[in-house]
């Protein structure tokens, strides 16, 4: 799909669907996604269960994530191909704003 | 004193903090909600313990299992009959009060999803109208006034999440 259609459409992402995407590297499910994020954060993000279930249902429907697998009645997912390259370009675009700031401010 | 009472308590979908809120208020007063029933408007309570207790109410999409899991693992209780369209969930804490939504564009599109249900009432309003205009039943103006009466229900409640939607965006709100 056409990078420039992706940055358009996703870009920039919300704090918590960024959380979700780079959680999703790896097969999880919701209430999996939302400990995994407490803790990388060490208790700074709490995503609350209807964000995680909103992100969700979206994030499938938009195709950014699939479900793998269904174990006890909770879905398990993981990022798709397309997900994945708008993870990559949300990446790419932080570390732009970032390495701008340095310059800008003389902290590079 | 009385033991059970059972209030009735009208709410709002752009509103519903007023309602969460009134019944933490009642948990804090030792007054601990038993059942929700008539359409959700009617709540029973029961006079125990003192407590801690948040309530939200969600408007979710299409909720599967995979919904009520994910909110039972990270400690809501249900507190309807998980019919629907809306949800009660309570959860009670110690000192951080829970909430269901924690961003702004989550909340944003529930208040979309309410609107979108909304629309189709009024589409189908639209239709009854039509349906009794054509057929002219000996009725009809009893039944007109109650559709022009509907209209004008949906049409406030649009009105009323549009500015919410409006206000969230604007940050006048926040989540």
């Amino acid at each position: 799909m056409d990078t420039k259609i992706l940055q358009k459409k996703y870009l920039p992402l919300t704090e918590a669907a960024y959380y979700v995407l780079i959680s999703l590297n790896k097969p999880r499910h919701g209430y999996g996604i939302m400990q995994h994020v407490k803790e990388i954060t060490n208790g700074r993000i709490n995503i609350g269960a209807g964000t995680m279930y909103g992100n969700l249902s979206r994030m499938e429907k938009e195709g950014l994530i699939t479900p793998v697998a269904e174990e006890s009645r909770k879905k398990v997912y993981e990022l798709s191909e397309k997900g994945r390259t708008v993870q990559k370009l949300e990446l790419e675009r932080l570390e732009e704003l970032l390495s701008l700031g340095k310059t800008e401010m003389g902290d590079s | 004193m009385k033991e059970v009472k059972k209030v009735w308590h009208w709410w709002w979908g752009w509103n519903t903090q007023k309602v969460e809120n009134w019944l933490e208020e009642m948990e804090k007063n030792g007054w601990n909600l038993t059942k929700v029933d008539f359409a959700q408007v009617r709540f029973s309570f029961k006079n125990g313990k003192v407590r801690k207790m948040r309530y939200c109410w969600d408007y979710p999409a299409m909720p599967g299992d995979n919904y009520f899991e994910l909110f039972k693992e990270d400690g809501w209780e249900s507190m309807d009959n998980k019919m629907g369209p809306w949800f009660i969930w309570r959860k009670p804490y110690e000192n951080e009060r829970p909430n269901i939504y924690t961003d702004t564009k989550s909340l944003i599109e529930k208040n979309n999803r309410q609107i979108r249900t909304v629309i189709f009432g009024v589409l189908v309003t639209l239709f009854l109208i039509a349906l009794v205009s054509i057929a002219n039943f000996s009725f009809s103006k009893l039944i007109s006034a109650i559709l022009i009466l509907s209209m004008v229900f949906y049409g406030y409640i649009i009105v009323q999440l549009c500015q919410y939607n409006k206000k969230l965006k604007t940050n006048a709100i926040k989540c």
